[in-house]
């Protein structure tokens, strides 16, 4: 069989079946159109992998919310950390009063506060009011009432001496040093234990009376 | 009178009757094309109103590219094969080594011969004979193309079209030519 043999046999039935038509049943049109109504009639699936929109719209409003909480409450967290390191910072102001007798000790006043910071500051505030001279013991005075433990704020003591007397500035000083801390302080919500309430015997609430009565008919 | 770009766009829009327009322009000739791949005119039926079906629900994918009546054609066409594989007309689809009482072709003509009584011809073939002498010889595919289609190997596809060729010849001899000697 050659090759045009082959074309003419195919080219045949081509051309037999390329102008014929058939005549449907309406029972076909009938049937489209019951199917098409079927169709119309079911809502349309989204696009979006099958799930409904709003399904996807609750996950992601879901997430922020989520994630927004979450930086919320780590920020927080940090935030209460760095308050409960206890930072005490003392403020020491020494007041020299003008008419008062030279013996009389220098006010040393200490606040405790706490601060949000890691660093320890001492801000020390020196009034001076005084016009006279002051009497050449206050350097002794001040050096008894400083407390011993704390060496910077001798520190700063002496840096009072060398001022004038006659100047009216106050002097800050910051000193870092390690916090004290106490054992209190170690723990931010520490509280201290209260006394467990003694326990009362089951029978202390019993009262237990006696008596003697007769049933009247 | 709507043109075919007015029915496309009153479709696209699920109005009845355009839809019924268009059913009406395509169907006669698309009932031919299903009546191919079918055993009788019933289930060419049944074949054209899935397609058409389709044809509604995709339109809004149909791009221009080829005429509308061959992007229809190609839908029926592929509802044919999705219609023969879910009634499992696929099963045991081999080679066909059998090509004795080969009949050629020289000097036998399909002239005279009505369109339905070649269409009866084609339905009488075995499915798997008919569906690739439908696809090789009308519809113009390629063997490789119809064994990627049929879901088997190019031989067979080959060796259907043969036997549905050879059985095609003696039935066109038989009928129409009984009195010519069959070589």
């Amino acid at each position: 069989m050659t090759d045009d043999n082959k074309h003419s046999f195919e080219e045949q039935w081509r051309q037999a079946f390329d102008e014929s038509s058939l005549t449907p049943s309406d029972m076909v049109w009938d049937g489209i159109d019951s199917q098409l109504d079927k169709i119309a009639a079911t809502p349309l699936k989204p696009s979006g992998g099958g799930l409904p929109a709003y399904y996807i719209g609750g996950v992601l409003v879901g997430g922020i919310l989520t994630a927004i909480t979450a930086l919320w409450y780590f920020n927080n967290s940090e935030k209460k950390e760095v308050e409960t390191k206890p930072v005490i910072t003392k403020e020491i102001i020494l007041e020299k009063p003008v008419n008062k007798v030279p013996e009389a000790p220098v006010e040393i006043k200490e606040e405790q506060s706490i601060l949000p910071a890691k660093t320890q500051v001492k801000s020390i505030e020196i009034e001076e009011k005084v016009t006279q001279k002051l009497p050449d013991t206050l350097p002794q005075l001040k050096e008894n009432t400083v407390p011993e433990d704390i060496a910077e704020e001798r520190i700063i003591l002496d840096t009072i001496k060398t001022l004038p007397i006659s100047t009216t500035k106050s002097l800050q000083v910051t000193v870092t040093s390690k916090p004290e801390i106490h054992e209190i302080d170690k723990t931010p919500y520490y509280e201290k234990p209260k006394p467990k309430p003694k326990k009362k015997s089951i029978l202390s609430k019993v009262k237990v009376s006696v008596g003697v009565g007769a049933y009247q008919q | 009178m709507q043109s075919e770009s007015d029915i496309l766009k009153a479709c696209l829009q699920n109005d009845r009757i355009a839809q019924r327009q268009l059913y009406n322009a395509y169907a006669g000739k698309m009932l031919v094309v299903c009546c191919r791949y079918a055993s009788d005119k019933a289930e060419g039926e049944d074949i054209l109103q899935e397609a058409f079906i389709k044809v509604f629900q995709n339109l809004k994918n149909f791009r221009g590219e080829s005429t509308l009546g061959a992007w229809i054609k190609r839908i029926v066409v592929n509802s044919a094969l999705n219609h023969l594989r879910a009634g499992q007309h696929w099963q045991n689809q081999s080679d066909i080594e059998d090509q004795a009482n080969f009949i050629s072709d020289e000097g036998l003509s399909l002239d005279g011969i009505h369109f339905q009584d070649l269409l009866n011809m084609i339905q009488k073939l075995p499915k798997g004979c008919q569906t690739v002498f439908n696809l090789y010889a009308i519809e113009g595919y390629q063997h490789h193309e119809i064994a990627e289609m049929l879901g088997i190997s190019e031989g067979t596809s080959k060796s259907q079209y043969s036997r549905a060729k050879q059985l095609l010849q003696a039935a066109v001899a038989l009928d129409y030519y009984p009195r010519k000697k069959i070589s």
